[in-house]
C-alpha cells in the first residue's frame, strides 16, 4: 500500500543487501530498516567546486592535488559525448549540434536553442577538451598500469583517470576517505561481474549436446536474417510473418534449451557470493557518508545504472535475468530498499520520483547543485528526453520545484526524499 | 510539469482510467494487456482490476495529476 508512512515495515534485520537464495519477486529479502529520527534540513550552503581547468596553471604530477584530480574526473564524466565535440578541422559548432539533436527528438522550435544554451554547451565542450588533453599527459606508474583492450573514448580517458584516482597520493582526509570509496567502488564492480559469469554456467557437463544446439540455433538465424529481408521487400508482408513468427519461436526455443543445459558450480557461486557480500557491505557503509562526493562515489557504483546521472530506476537492469543460467538476484540495489521502505510496488513511477529524490539528497549534503552544476547542464543541453531552457538560468532545486516537476509530482518526491533520508542523513 | 516521460506516464494513466467506463470496463479488466505487464513485473499486483491497482499504488501526487488530466479530458468529449 501506498501510504504516507503510516505503515512502515518493522523489520528488525539490519543487513543490508542480504544475500538470500530466496526470489526478490517472492519479496522475501531484508532490506534497511531506517530508524525514525528528528529530520532538521541542513543550512544548505553548496560547495562551488572549481572545475575550469584554465584557472590551474600547471599539470605536472607534483602540484596537482588529488583533489583537483577528482574534480576533473566529475567534469570528465559529464563529457559522455566528447566524440561529437571533437570535430577534424573544425571548431564545434553549439548551435548545429544543439538544432540537430531537438530536430532529432522533435522539440525544435523557432526560438530554440537560446542563447544561454548555446553558449552553455559550448563551454561545457571547450572545458571536456582541456581536460581530455591535461589527463592523457598524465602518466600512471607502470607497477600500477593495468592491460586490458584499447578504448574508444570517453571510456578510454574514463578508465585512464579512474586509475590515476586509485594510484595518486593524497595527505587529506577527504582525499584518503574518497580514495578508499573509489577503491572500493573497483573492488566491488569485480566481484560483481565475477558472480555475473559464475551465474551464467558452464558448458563443461553437456558440451556435445550445447554444440549441437550451438549450431542449429547459427543455422536458425543465417535463416532468419535470409527471411527478413525477404519479408522487409515483399508487398504482402502477412503471408510470410507466419513462418516468420514459427523460426523466431525455434530460436527462443534453443536459445532457452541451451540455457537449460549450462549448469552452474555451486560452490563456486557461493564463494563469489561470499567474496561480493564482504565489499557490499563495506561500499553501503559509505552511503551514510555526509559527504556529498563519497555518497556519490559509492552510490553511482552500488545502484549500477546511473540514477545520479538521470536513468531512470530500472530493476535487473544489469542482473541479467535473461542472460544469466540464474539470475543474480541476490543482490538489492539502494533504490531497491527505499522502494522497500515505503512500501511500494510500482516501478514504474517510482522511476518518475527516485532520480530527482537523490539529486536533492546530494544538494543537501552540500554538492554544487547551482546553475553550472552537471545536472544543471544536463537539463539545459544534455537530456535525452528533451532539453529545457530555464535549467540554465536556475539553480538546480529552483528548477525542479518551479519548472520541471508538476507541484504534485515534487510532493511525491518530497516523500521520497524524506524517505532517503531516513535511511542515510546522519 | 515539463518532465516528459511524467507527462507520458500521467497521460496514459488518465487515458486507462477513462477507458474504464467504456465497453463495460473491459479494458480495466485483470486480464487486460496493461494489468497483465504489471503482474509480470510485479506479481502483487495480478489478479488486479486497474481501478483496484490504481488505488492501492499509485502515489497521492500521481492520483492528482491523472485527475487533472482526465477532468481536462471529460471537458473536451462532445456532449
Amino acid at each position: 500500500m501506498w501510504l504516507l508512512f503510516a505503515d512502515k515495515k518493522t523489520n528488525t534485520n539490519t543487513n543490508i543487501n542480504l544475500i538470500t537464495q530466496e526470489p526478490r519477486l517472492a519479496s522475501n529479502h531484508a532490506a534497511i530498516q531506517p530508524e525514525l529520527k528528528q529530520y532538521s534540513p541542513p543550512q544548505i550552503t553548496p560547495v562551488k567546486h572549481e572545475v575550469k581547468v584554465s584557472a590551474f596553471e600547471s599539470n605536472s604530477p607534483s602540484s596537482l592535488s588529488y583533489m583537483t584530480l577528482y574534480r576533473w574526473s566529475r567534469a570528465w564524466r559529464t563529457c559522455k559525448n566528447i566524440k561529437d565535440y571533437q570535430q577534424q578541422d573544425q571548431w564545434f559548432d553549439a548551435s548545429q549540434y544543439l538544432i540537430s539533436k531537438m530536430q532529432q527528438n522533435g522539440t525544435l522550435t523557432p526560438n530554440l536553442p537560446t542563447s544561454t544554451q548555446i553558449e552553455a554547451l559550448q563551454s561545457h565542450a571547450s572545458e571536456c577538451l582541456e581536460i581530455q588533453s591535461k589527463l592523457a599527459k598524465i602518466d600512471i606508474p607502470p607497477s600500477s598500469q593495468q592491460l586490458g583492450p584499447v578504448l574508444s573514448e570517453p571510456f578510454h580517458t574514463t578508465k585512464h583517470v579512474m586509475q590515476l584516482l586509485r594510484t595518486y597520493k593524497t595527505t587529506t582526509e577527504k582525499g584518503s576517505r574518497l580514495k578508499q570509496v573509489i577503491d572500493l567502488s573497483h573492488q566491488w564492480v569485480q566481484l560483481f561481474q565475477a558472480v555475473i559469469e559464475v551465474s551464467k554456467g558452464n558448458e563443461s557437463t553437456n558440451e556435445v549436446h550445447i554444440e549441437i544446439i550451438t549450431d542449429e540455433l547459427k543455422q536458425l538465424r543465417m535463416k532468419q536474417a535470409m527471411m527478413h529481408s525477404k519479408v522487409s521487400s515483399a508487398e504482402n508482408k502477412e503471408q510470410h510473418m507466419s513462418d516468420y513468427m514459427a523460426l523466431y519461436m525455434s530460436i527462443e526455443k534453443n536459445k532457452k534449451d541451451l540455457q537449460d543445459l549450462m549448469v552452474i558450480d555451486e560452490a563456486e557461486r557461493s564463494q563469489a557470493l561470499a567474496d561480493f557480500s564482504v565489499i557490499n557491505k563495506q561500499l553501503f557503509e559509505f552511503l551514510q557518508s555526509p559527504d556529498p562526493d563519497i555518497f556519490y562515489e559509492a552510490h553511482v557504483t552500488l545502484e549500477q545504472n546511473n540514477t545520479l546521472s538521470y536513468f531512470n530506476f530500472s530493476p535487473h537492469k544489469n542482473l541479467g535475468m535473461r542472460a544469466l543460467k540464474r539470475p543474480f538476484i541476490e543482490y538489492v540495489f539502494p533504490e531497491q530498499i527505499i522502494m522497500d521502505t515505503l512500501g511500494l510496488n510500482n516501478p514504474d513511477w517510482f522511476n518518475h520520483l527516485i532520480p530527482y529524490a537523490m539529486q536533492m539528497y546530494l544538494c543537501e549534503l552540500g554538492a554544487d547543485c547551482g546553475i553550472d552544476s552537471e545536472w544543471g547542464k544536463y537539463h539545459c543541453f544534455q537530456s535525452y528526453t528533451g532539453f529545457n531552457t530555464t535549467s540554465c538560468e536556475l539553480d538546480l532545486l529552483s528548477f525542479y520545484q518551479d519548472q520541471l516537476l508538476s507541484p504534485n509530482q515534487h510532493e511525491d518526491v518530497q516523500t521520497v526524499l524524506s524517505a532517503v533520508r531516513d535511511l542515510y542523513a546522519h | 510539469t515539463e518532465d516528459n516521460a511524467y507527462i507520458r506516464l500521467i497521460d496514459q494513466l488518465a487515458l486507462e482510467s477513462m477507458a474504464c467506463s467504456f465497453n463495460n470496463g473491459v479494458t480495466c479488466q485483470p486480464k487486460n494487456y496493461n494489468m497483465l505487464d504489471r503482474c509480470k513485473q510485479v506479481p502483487e499486483v495480478c489478479g488486479l482490476s486497474f481501478n483496484q491497482w490504481f488505488d492501492t499504488y499509485v502515489s497521492m501526487g500521481i492520483k492528482a495529476d491523472v485527475k487533472i488530466l482526465s477532468d481536462y479530458y471529460q471537458q473536451l468529449q462532445p456532449r
